[in-house]
């Protein structure tokens, strides 16, 4: 009896361990399973991120503006070395191996805030990064990461912008072209050992990553060298605050070179004032002065205002009843329209200005695209200022037609202008001209095709350009932008610097040029604007003195580089 | 076959198999080794080639060449 009960209890113990035993393994099969197989696979495999490489961005050549490559680095984990001769021994360790000053790797570390990552040599050869590994220094890494670099340096800087440390643009097309240029990070898993070291590979859980697109832009360097190279050396011998300078092709709005000067190295941009970084471009909106003048007489005659062959009376010299003098203290008397933008009469401008009206002068101007926005890709554009008719005041309408009580930037004038060399027909100013993947295939192409509507008539645009503009360069003050072969054609201006308190600086002064050559089919349009050029220097201020020869040796070099790259048939 | 032998024959010959299996995976990591160490070798000349490239792109670059060319003007 004893022996059963015996057996009895023994059967039950087993029975109860078998079924704990059989319990486990549903749970582990079952429930848990999927945790066990996570950390099952995580020691068994190791997971490497990669990031596709950033885009290239290239001119309308082919050079390289910007391209990233990898680069090996060497760090130190501040953590793992916790005493002070733990850094003086790794120190001395990498000074061996790397050849780089021990103090300065003792003080990069101890004055380190991030107790994970001191970046300490960055772009080593492949026998340095061979040497680290095989000395095996506690706390001692090496990465690959991406580099940014930027072949042309500071002569596209305010185009192509610049990249932050971790890769993200932070300026000019690296900004606006941000996502399409970074790719997608993808991920590489690799079976290892106990040691971690590989042992395999695991395509089944790799993610490949993804290049980032490039962009081919329209902007030529050899124009842009020409372009900077010219404005650089005017800036420096007037000792001007800053200049800009466009070229641009007035049938499709194509941009072939900007400078913005003062201008800075992409690849030491954190050591750079931060008012170098502004494209002025874009983003310094200015009263033009008499620049706009051709724009004013061109809305004039188009709407019927005035006629081609109308004498205006220009007062002597000053007309009192709107304040009103010459530029100079030149005295005109009766002047055509033609000879009021040859002589660019201010108060021949101001009667054009009256029998034009404020609504119809607004309208017009807001058409050719002052005060909005011109719609270039690039970040950071200013839409300049146009007030509405009912903010003016009495003498607005006499102002805005030479150039004051309006702010417009360099980018919205050169676009009037290509709107009258073009014959009359809108563009938009733009400097991609096509988006394409890692494969080469075209994801995004500008067509060449400008404009989808006329602003003036073409009667009107030519009459301006090939009579009125050209008369500027051969009898007027634009005589300085004079080519020996070929017809230029512009229109000078030298415009009051207007003051945050009210009133104008009688001292400095913006000094411009905007014009293009052949008249009778222009090819090019240029504008140079020079900011405060100094007065005291005795050299001159005014844009015919200083911005007009800038343009002239633009329009000479970019001329004869088109004729022997782009021959005509 | 008497049990003995038979029981030697099956000792060899699993002994055989996991020695087998032993080189086949020793091998099969070596091999993997070389694989990884080239497309290492390959990517690190290919990083080579494009700091090259990048290298030759900046001294052909319209702005090198205008510098190059004002230098040796100024300094005479």
């Amino acid at each position: 009896m004893r022996f059963t009960y015996t057996i009895l209890f023994v059967g039950i113990v087993l029975t109860a361990l078998f079924g704990l035993l059989g319990w486990r393994v549903y749970d582990l099969q079952g429930p848990q399973s999927r945790q066990y197989r996570q950390e099952n696979q995580a020691q068994q495999s190791a997971l490497v991120k990669q990031q596709g490489q950033r885009g290239f961005v290239v001119d309308c050549r082919g050079r390289v503006l910007a391209a990233s490559n990898e680069i090996d680095e060497v760090f130190i984990e501040p953590r793992r070395l916790a005493e002070t001769d733990d850094i003086k021994e790794t120190s001395d360790r990498l000074k061996t191996v790397l050849n780089y000053p021990g103090l300065q790797i003792c003080r990069m570390v101890s004055e380190s805030k991030n107790p994970g990552f001191v970046r300490i040599c960055s772009q080593i050869t492949p026998l340095q990064r061979q040497a680290v590994a095989e000395a095996k220094i506690p706390g001692v890494g090496v990465q690959t990461v991406w580099q940014r670099y930027y072949p042309m340096g500071r002569l596209t800087s305010h185009i192509v912008g610049f990249v932050g440390t971790d890769g993200q643009g932070l300026s000019g097309l690296e900004l606006r072209y941000d996502s399409a240029l970074a790719g997608q990070a993808g991920r590489q898993v690799y079976q290892v050992d106990v040691l971690r070291r590989p042992i395999g590979y695991r395509p089944d859980l790799a993610i490949a990553s993804t290049d980032g697109q490039s962009i081919i832009l329209t902007i030529d360097t050899t124009i842009q060298q020409f372009t900077r190279s010219a404005l650089l050396k005017q800036t420096q011998d007037f000792q001007a605050e800053s200049a800009v300078a466009i070229v641009m092709d007035p049938k499709t709005g194509a941009i072939a070179a900007m400078v913005s000067l003062p201008d800075y190295d992409p690849d030491d941009f954190s050591k750079t004032p931060p008012d170098n970084l502004k494209n002025c471009v874009l983003a310094d909106p200015y009263e033009p002065g008499s620049i706009i003048k051709p724009i004013v007489a061109a809305i004039a005659l188009d709407n019927g205002a005035v006629g081609f062959d109308e004498v205006f009376d220009c007062e002597d010299g000053y007309w009192g009843k709107y304040r009103i003098g010459e530029f100079g203290s030149h005295r005109y008397g009766l002047l055509s329209v033609r000879n009021i933008l040859v002589n660019s009469s201010n108060i021949g401008m101001a009667k054009i200005g009256i029998k034009l009206g404020q609504k119809r002068l607004y309208e017009g101007m807001k058409l050719f695209g002052f005060g909005t926005k011109t719609g270039a890709d690039l970040p950071g554009e200013d839409s300049g200022l146009l007030w509405p008719v009912s903010k003016w005041s009495g003498y607005s309408v006499t102002r805005i037609p030479f150039g004051h009580e309006v702010l417009a930037t360099s980018l919205q004038m050169i676009r009037a202008y290509c709107i009258l060399a073009n014959g009359g027909s809108s563009v938009t100013p733009h400097i991609v001209k096509a988006v394409v993947d890692s494969e080469g295939g075209v994801c995004r192409l500008r067509e060449g095709a400008g404009g989808t509507g006329y602003i003036i008539k073409p009667e009107v645009a030519h009459w301006i350009v090939q009579n009125a503009l050209v008369g500027v360069v051969n009898e007027g003050t634009g005589d300085q932008a004079k080519l020996e072969n070929c017809q230029v054609w512009g229109k000078t201006g030298t415009a009051n610097i207007a003051l945050s308190s009210g009133g104008y600086d009688t001292t400095n002064y913006v000094s411009s040029f905007i014009g293009g050559a052949p008249a009778e089919n222009p090819k090019l349009v240029v504008l140079v604007s020079i900011r405060k050029p100094k007065k005291s220097l005795g050299k001159g201020y005014s844009g015919g003195r200083v911005a007009a020869p800038v343009a002239r040796e633009i329009l000479e070099k970019t001329l004869n580089y088109l004729s022997q790259t782009q021959p005509e048939t | 076959m008497p049990s003995r032998p038979r029981l030697i024959f099956m000792v060899f010959f699993l002994t055989g198999t996991m020695i087998f299996v032993i080189m086949i995976r020793t091998a099969s990591t070596r091999i993997f080794n070389q694989f990884r160490s080239a497309v290492v070798l390959q990517e690190r000349l290919r990083q080579e080639l494009r700091y090259q490239q990048l290298r030759m792109e900046t001294l052909i670059s319209p702005y090198s060449v205008e510098k190059e060319r004002t230098v040796p003007q100024q300094s005479q």
